[in-house]
């Protein structure tokens, strides 16, 4: 029997079914080949994933290598059917919980293209919220944004991957969803525009990608992670902007200074918006202006926005 | 306080008006005795908002005792008959099927159902409406309906925010911050006021704000460091918006619809809207349907 073609090759030219019956037909002749084709390292983990029935049936997780082994006992702990309450993951489930980051980075990013079936998507779903609430490894966003859009290509759910992907708390975590927005696939940048929705004045934006930027850095000292969720609300804003802090920031040296806070507090959002972002422009402009500015009153200031603002829209 | 058509109203004439259970009182009580102005057009609309809200609190226990399971959307299901599944856990009404019919269905065979806490939410708002509209309006109004978290809920104008009062048939939502990433499906859940101390959360059945947490809490990930806690904000459907349709006759053609500054819906004939029709221009942006003169 010719044992050379990658089982990977099988799979994905063949089919699962085809993988499935060679694989036991291989098992009756030659168990060491079969052995040695689990464990090439150019093995992706729907591979393994699509095998893992028959190799748990001829006793094979033993001879299988570490990294292959561990996938296995991830995937088994994923889809047990009770889970003890705050079972001790990652400890509980291998010997060798020091391999487990990288054997879930090898699940999501060889696993992320493949659809299979609904469990498989739950495997890999999960397996993308433990590396970003576990791990929280910076470079395992592009990983998860990379299945999140994949998963929206697919037209399939994105309800938990999104959860799992803004539950890194990194603010980093909006720069590869912004990178989408210079797409080529219109899908992909509409998908962008709606997870980026929660951006004031990106809808409007001539040239979203270049307003995103501008935001991002404009922004990025006074993003706070918001607490909402789908599971609250239909519209999800991971982060929202301080705008106290944006408009304030450490200035408090004049006793009025609280008598202005109140009053910022008792603007609208929008107003609140509309001032920071002046006062921010004014700050990045001039120190002294700035603080000057700051020192006069609150109903100065608001004049100051309206003419601006009157400018702005008489352009 | 409670204000009716600009007009403060006093506590007889609401139980005049036939409220009557406690949990109805219970409402207004906490209504009249509120710093905040609740303001309504009419007797009626109040009394629509109160029966709406004890409504929710029935439709959740229903719910419980239906028979439907939780499951994550992977797991969802629903009964073919009424409803296609949809490859991201969504019921869509199928073609044809009254929606009333659809959504009591669920209530009848439980068991063929599987569904996430916030898509038991809409479920148990739409149970309530169908008990409180016209049935003919109500499969008018949410003929395209479809069943999934909060996301396709336009015709409910579902109001979320900080309210003034937390009333019976509120919803809120317990926040599980530190959640075990293996069951996400349990970063919070949405909650039903039932008016008497304890609350009502799909999948956890009925427990107190502090059964929630307990809940929760034992869904955390190991080295959790943050408890479950009680959001502020409240989620409501548009009470006033619906009570509109309540009234069991079928808008013509051509009925006026009438919006105020804030965009506060009301409907007229074209014979009501001609005989006051310079006092309405004055307060109102009009919209006109159908034949015009």
């Amino acid at each position: 029997m010719k044992h050379s073609v990658s089982l990977e090759i099988i799979r994905k030219s063949e089919g699962i079914k085809r993988l499935e019956h060679y694989v036991k037909n291989l098992i009756d002749h030659d168990k060491k080949a079969v052995i040695s084709l689990l464990n090439e390292d150019t093995l992706s983990y729907p591979t393994i994933y699509v095998l893992s029935s028959t190799i748990r049936e001829h006793n094979l997780s033993k001879h299988l290598s570490d990294r292959n082994r561990i996938a296995l006992s991830i995937q088994k702990d994923i889809l047990a059917k009770e889970r003890a309450p705050a079972a001790p993951f990652p400890y509980s489930i291998c010997d060798l919980p020091q391999y487990i980051h990288s054997v879930l980075r090898w699940m999501v990013e060889t696993g992320s293209e493949e659809k299979l079936n609904t469990r498989y998507r739950l495997v890999i779903d999960r397996a993308a919220g433990l590396l970003t609430t576990i791990y929280q490894h910076p470079d395992d966003l592009l990983l998860v944004s990379k299945l999140l859009f994949n998963r929206k290509r697919a037209g399939l759910s994105t309800h938990y991957v999104t959860w799992a992907y803004f539950s890194s708390h990194n603010i980093a975590s909006l720069l590869p969803i912004g990178e989408k927005l210079l797409s080529a696939d219109e899908e992909e940048v509409a998908f962008a525009r709606e997870l980026l929705h929660f951006i004031s004045g990106l809808d409007e934006s001539d040239d979203p990608y270049v307003y995103f930027r501008n935001w991002y850095e404009e922004n990025l000292p006074y993003l706070l992670h918001n607490e909402n969720s789908y599971e609250l609300t239909a519209e999800l804003a991971p982060y929202v902007v301080d705008h106290d802090t944006k408009y304030r920031e450490c200035f408090s040296h004049k006793a009025s200074s609280n008598l202005r806070e109140d009053g910022f507090q008792s603007l609208s959002e929008q107003e609140k918006e509309q001032l920071a972002n002046l006062s921010y422009k004014i700050r990045m402009s001039s120190r002294s202006e700035w603080i000057e500015w700051m020192n006069r009153p609150l109903s100065a200031q608001l004049m100051l926005m309206e003419e601006v603002q009157h400018d702005y829209d008489s352009r | 306080m409670i204000t009716i058509a600009g007009s403060s109203a006093n506590k007889e004439v609401i139980l005049n008006a036939g409220i009557q259970t406690p949990l109805e009182l219970t409402i207004v009580d906490v209504m009249l005795m509120s710093p905040h102005t609740y303001a309504y057009r009419s007797l009626d609309a109040l009394v629509f908002e109160i029966r709406f809200r004890v409504s929710i609190t029935s439709s959740s226990r229903d719910l419980y005792y239906s028979g439907v399971q939780f499951a994550d959307f992977y797991r969802s299901r629903c009964n073919p008959m009424f409803w296609h599944l949809l490859p991201d856990g969504a019921f869509q009404l199928k073609a044809g099927v009254p929606a009333s019919e659809a959504i009591l269905d669920i209530y009848r065979n439980g068991p063929m159902y599987a569904f996430e806490c916030a898509t038991a939410m809409i479920i148990i708002l739409y149970h309530a409406a169908v008990k409180m509209l016209p049935v003919n309006r109500f499969n008018q109004l949410f003929a395209n309906m479809r069943l999934w978290g909060w996301k396709y809920d336009q015709d409910l104008q579902i109001v979320h925010n900080i309210p003034p009062d937390y009333l019976p048939g509120d919803i809120r939502y317990v926040k599980n911050p530190d959640v075990n990433p293996l069951t996400p499906e349990w970063q919070g859940e949405n909650i039903v006021d039932l008016g008497d101390g304890t609350f009502f959360g799909h999948g956890l059945g009925f427990r107190t704000v502090g059964g929630m947490i307990e809940a929760l809490a034992m869904r955390r990930r190991p080295g959790a460091t943050r408890m479950p806690y009680l959001m502020l904000p409240a989620t409501r459907p548009g009470f006033s918006y619906l009570y509109q349709y309540s009234f069991n006759r079928t808008m013509s053609d051509n009925s006026i619809l009438l919006f105020d500054n804030g965009l506060e819906r009301s409907s007229l004939s074209p014979e009501e809207y001609e005989e006051n029709r310079s006092e309405l221009l004055k307060n109102f942006i009009t919209v006109r349907f159908g034949n015009t003169y």
